[in-house]
C-alpha cells in the first residue's frame, strides 16, 4: 500500500498546488497586470498564465520522477542485498 | 415531448445489455479471424480476442446518436458521435495493422479539427478562482493538442486486465454528473451511456480478461473525454481527474524518449514472475504507473487493478472539489 499513497501524495500535492496557482493568478497577478492597453493585458495574462502552468506541470514531473528514482534505487540495493544473502547462505 | 427524459433514460440504460451482447459476438469474430492477443501476464500467457472493446464502442456510438437524435441535438451528434467514431476508426487501424507512432498522434488531431472547423467549442473556458477567460488564440491550439495527448493518455492505461474500466470509468462519472449540473444533457448522456457500456464490458475484461478493449474502445473513450470536457465546458475538472492518466503519459515518453512503439523498446517497467507483477530495477525501464505501484513489492494483477482504480477515484474526487472550490 505505501507506493499506492507515494502515487496518491503525488497527485494529492499536484492538485493543491494547481488550485494554489489558480488562486495567486487571479489575487496577484491579474490585478498586477490590470489597468494597461486591453491589447498588453491580453497578452500579459497569456503569457504569464501559461509560463506558470508550465511551471506547475514541471514541478509535479520532477516531484514524482524523484520519489520513483528513490524507489528504485531502494529496490535495487533489496534485491541486490537478497541476491548477496541467498548466496552467503548457500551449503556450496 | 413529456416522454423524452423517460424514454432517452430507457435507450441509455440499454448500453448495458447491448454491449454485453455485442462483445460476446465481436469476440466470436476475433477468435474466427484470429485477431488475438496474447494475455503476457499470465503464467500460461493464453491468447485473448484483441477487439473485443469494438462491442462498448458500437453500442456506446449506437445508443448515443439514438438518444442525441431524439434530442434533436444535432451539434451533439457530431462532438458525441462523429468524432468518438473518427478516434475509434484510427484506433481500430492500430489493431489491425501497426500504425507508425509518430503518424498516430497526427491522426488523432483530426477529431479536433473536425469540433474547430465546425465551430463546437465556446473559447471563453470557466477557469477556477479566475472565472470565466477569453482565449480565442489559444483555446484552437489547446483543442487540436487535446485530443492526441487524452487519447493517448487513456490507451496507455490500458495495460492490465479491467484497468481501463477502472480508470475510465470514475472519469466518465464525474463529467457526465457535473455536465448533468451545468445543464448540458448531450455531455451527460455521453458520458453515463459510455460508464454503462464499460460496465457491461468489465463482464469480459475483468481479470481474468476474456477479451481486450484494443486501441479502438481506449482511444474512442479518450475522444469522448475530451468532447465532454470541450462541450460542458469542464476542461480544468478534466484535467484534474486525469492527473493519473497525464502523469502515467509523460513519464512513459520522457523514459523512453519520445513517441515509440511498445514493441520497439527492448526493456519492459514490469517483470512477471509466478503470477506478481513486480517493478523493473532497470533504470532505462519505461517509467509508468504500475511501475510506481510494484516498487515495494510485487502486487497481484487483480489488487494492482483495483488500486489504479483507487487512484482514478481519488483524482476524480478532487476534479469534484475543484469545481466546488473554484466556484464553478
Amino acid at each position: 500500500m505505501g507506493d499506492t499513497l507515494n502515487v496518491l501524495a503525488v497527485i494529492v500535492t499536484a492538485w493543491a498546488t494547481l488550485l494554489m496557482l489558480l488562486a495567486f493568478i487571479s489575487n496577484t497577478i491579474l490585478p498586477l497586470i490590470e489597468g494597461t492597453s486591453p491589447f498588453i493585458t491580453g497578452l500579459l495574462r497569456v503569457t504569464v498564465s501559461v509560463s506558470l502552468f508550465i511551471a506547475w506541470l514541471a514541478w509535479w514531473f520532477a516531484l514524482s520522477k524523484f520519489l520513483v528514482y528513490r524507489g528504485i534505487l531502494r529496490l535495487m540495493r533489496a534485491r541486490g542485498e537478497n541476491g548477496k544473502n541467498t548466496n552467503s547462505s548457500s551449503p556450496h | 415531448m413529456s416522454d423524452s427524459p423517460y424514454l432517452i433514460s430507457f435507450i441509455v440504460l440499454t448500453s448495458l445489455p447491448l454491449t454485453i451482447l455485442m462483445t460476446g459476438a465481436f469476440n466470436r469474430l476475433s477468435f474466427r479471424f484470429k485477431l488475438l492477443g496474447r494475455d503476457v501476464h499470465k503464467p500460461t500467457m493464453p491468447l485473448v480476442p484483441s477487439v473485443g472493446g469494438l462491442g462498448f464502442v458500437c453500442s456506446y456510438l449506437f445508443v448515443t446518436a439514438l438518444s442525441l437524435s431524439f434530442l434533436g441535438a444535432s451539434a451533439g451528434v457530431v462532438v458525441f458521435v462523429l468524432v468518438p467514431l473518427i478516434a475509434a476508426l484510427i484506433g481500430l487501424v492500430e489493431d489491425l495493422r501497426e500504425l507508425n507512432p509518430v503518424l498516430k498522434p497526427f491522426l488523432l488531431v483530426i477529431p479536433g479539427v473536425v469540433v474547430l472547423v465546425l465551430g463546437l467549442y465556446d473559447p471563453f473556458p470557466i477557469i477556477p478562482f479566475i472565472g470565466q477567460v477569453r482565449l480565442t488564440i489559444v483555446y484552437p491550439l489547446i483543442l487540436l493538442l487535446a485530443y492526441p495527448v487524452v487519447c493517448n493518455a487513456v490507451n496507455s492505461l490500458d495495460v492490465l486486465n479491467g484497468s481501463l474500466i477502472l480508470t475510465s470509468v470514475p472519469v466518465l462519472s464525474v463529467l457526465g454528473a457535473l455536465s448533468y449540473l451545468n445543464g448540458s444533457l448531450d455531455s451527460a448522456i455521453a458520458a453515463v451511456t459510455l460508464s454503462l457500456g464499460l460496465l457491461g464490458f468489465a463482464r469480459f475484461n475483468l481479470y481474468p480478461a476474456r477479451s481486450f478493449s484494443g486501441n479502438a474502445g481506449s482511444l474512442m473513450i479518450g475522444a469522448v473525454i475530451t468532447s465532454v470536457a470541450i462541450y460542458s465546458k469542464l476542461e480544468v475538472v478534466a484535467l484534474t481527474a486525469l492527473l493519473p492518466h497525464i502523469m502515467n503519459e509523460f513519464h512513459l515518453l520522457s523514459s523512453i524518449g519520445g513517441l515509440k512503439s511498445g514493441k520497439s523498446y527492448r526493456r519492459r517497467p514490469v517483470e512477471v514472475a509466478n503470477g506478481m507483477i513486480r517493478a523493473s530495477v532497470e533504470p532505462s525501464a519505461p517509467l509508468t504507473l504500475v511501475r510506481m505501484l510494484t516498487l515495494s513489492a510485487p502486487q497481484g494483477e487483480a489488487r494492482l487493478v483495483l488500486r489504479l482504480g483507487l487512484i482514478s477515484t481519488t483524482s476524480s474526487v478532487l476534479a469534484v472539489m475543484t469545481h466546488v472550490l473554484g466556484g464553478l
